[in-house]
């Protein structure tokens, strides 16, 4: 009996602090292990294009300077097939990326447009915006995970 | 007698063992500081013609003088409209930069709101 008890003080122990060192352990990766980079928001890009406002002779064949807003420009451009505004979209985003790759789908009534590479989503984000002319444009920006062989820019 | 000396000796490496995990965290947090602590709102401008005017030249002195901060140096772009120019306060030292990313819109002729790309760096 008495080397039981023994026995059963030191299981008792040992449990214990595996228990206590896993705990530790994990909360300590949890907090400063394995950080991922702070890549490029979808939002923020999302929330940057919709308050953009550019002439319709900045990205259309109209000799027209009235201001719109992109998302306006964007609706024409699926609907009317014009390459210009979405050639726009794309420089934008190639810069806001930074090398992640993305996709960005554009839907306005029936019709939809989608630009870059299908990706796993690391940040996404979706919305709907008035469009003048009637109805509303959907766009849907995902944006993935750089490759790994593709190592930030970190300095000049 | 048994199970009180196990609880003793329990209690005396939980106590060992916070000691280590404290003074590790400290340790990596001391290394790990690369907040910039820098304003991202600061960043702006205007676009006339083609070219981009900062907004945030004398935000750049004022943030070193604040920091401690040797260099900063700020890239804005607007895609379609500006090439890319730099704006830096400081000496550059040539390496240990942090760098941070903004996108943000920025006011241009006409009423037009433009999309900026930002890239800050800083050491």
């Amino acid at each position: 009996m008495l080397r039981d008890e023994h026995g059963m003080t030191a299981y008792i122990d040992a449990m214990a602090f595996m228990v206590i060192l896993m705990l530790a352990l994990s909360a300590l990766s949890d907090t400063y292990g394995f950080e991922e980079e702070t890549g490029p928001n979808a939002s923020e890009a999302l929330d940057v294009i919709s308050s953009s406002k550019v002439r319709l002779s900045d990205l259309t064949d109209m000799d027209d300077d009235a201001v719109v807003y992109l998302t306006d420009v964007l609706a024409y451009s699926v609907h009317t097939g014009d390459e210009r505004p979405i050639s726009y979209l794309e420089e934008i985003l190639d810069k806001h990326c930074r090398g992640h790759p993305y996709s960005a789908k554009m839907e306005f009534g029936e019709e939809n447009k989608e630009i870059g590479s299908g990706t796993e989503v690391r940040s996404g984000a979706s919305g709907e915006f008035p469009v003048s002319s009637g109805g509303t444009i959907r766009i849907t920006l995902s944006i993935g995970q750089r490759c790994p062989s593709c190592a930030p820019r970190s300095c000049p | 007698m048994g199970f009180l000396e196990a609880m003793l000796a329990m209690m005396a490496v939980v106590l060992a063992l916070t000691a280590f995990i404290g003074a590790a965290a400290l340790l990596i947090s001391a290394d790990a500081d690369t907040d910039l602590r820098f304003d991202l709102d600061k960043l702006g401008g205007e676009v006339v013609g083609d070219e981009f005017e900062p907004s945030y030249e004398d935000y750049l002195q004022e943030y070193l003088d604040v920091t401690g901060r040797v260099y900063v140096s700020v890239e804005a772009e607007v895609p379609g409209f500006c090439a890319k120019i730099t704006t830096s306060a400081g000496k550059d030292p040539g390496s240990g930069y942090t760098t941070l990313f903004r996108t943000a819109t920025v006011s241009g002729d006409g009423e037009r709101v433009l999309p900026a790309v930002f890239r800050v760096i800083a050491c």
